[in-house]
């Protein structure tokens, strides 16, 4: 459980709040992806096993109220990972120049095998949340 | 241990379809190893030193595969969109 909603359901106990400004205060907390489970030895949340992209709302002219749910498990990433510290340098530059033509400006041979778990790491703790102009909303986070 | 993807759930609508793509195992298998062996033969003639990066790297492109497993996709117009998960 997240600090913010801990913090209301400490309110309503105290009676601080009544159940339904707990209930607005939840909702404006938003629907966001459910807290990691804890550990048993700690306080660190369990690893994440997928990565999730979510785009509702807007997505072009033709589909005006579509979605998008694409769900990558972590050891596919992994694996990814290991396959592209194999590809010779000339394959690799190639791609940067890909990513960079559309904007992502990511050298792919400086990502290394042995620095996957701490990208896995910080992937943990990640939510992307953004809102489009035309009203799609993106989400990207892990669970 | 790990294994290849075994079926491929398809759903359109409210209807679904599974697909055993575990039938298609013994030809992927069989597929690879002839792959690899004239890949290593081709290697040996003309550039021996690559052939353990290129078995490396036919260990990672399978690794890759097998990890499509729990792949989830769901696109299009709501209320019905395009679903394909990998189990």
């Amino acid at each position: 459980m997240n600090e913010e909603r801990r913090r209301i359901l400490d309110m309503l106990a105290a009676g601080k709040v009544t159940a339904a400004e707990a209930d607005q205060l939840l909702g404006a907390l938003g629907d966001g992806p459910p807290p990691p489970a804890a550990t048993p030895g700690g306080s660190k949340p369990a690893n994440p096993k997928y990565l999730r992209v979510l785009v509702e709302g807007y997505l072009d002219d033709q589909h005006p109220g579509g979605k998008v749910n694409v769900r990558v498990p972590m050891d596919l990433l992994r694996a990814g990972v290991k396959l592209a510290a194999l590809l010779p340098a000339g394959v690799s530059d190639q791609i940067n120049a890909a990513l960079h033509k559309q904007g992502v400006d990511i050298d792919v041979s400086k990502i290394k095998p042995e620095n996957l778990e701490d990208i896995v790491e910080q992937l943990r703790d990640l939510t992307v949340d953004v809102d489009g102009p035309q009203g799609e909303h993106v989400r990207v986070f892990c669970e | 241990m790990i294994f290849p993807p075994s079926f491929v759930h398809v759903e359109r609508g409210g209807l679904g379809i599974w697909l055993p793509v575990f039938l298609l195992w013994p030809f992927v298998a069989l597929g690879l190893v002839l792959t690899v062996i004239a890949a290593a033969i081709a290697l040996l003639v003309l550039q021996p030193r690559s052939l353990p990066l290129a078995l490396d790297v036919g260990v990672a492109v399978a690794r890759v595969f097998c990890a499509t497993r729990g792949t989830r996709v769901e696109a299009g117009p709501l209320p019905s969109p395009f679903i394909v998960t990998v189990h």
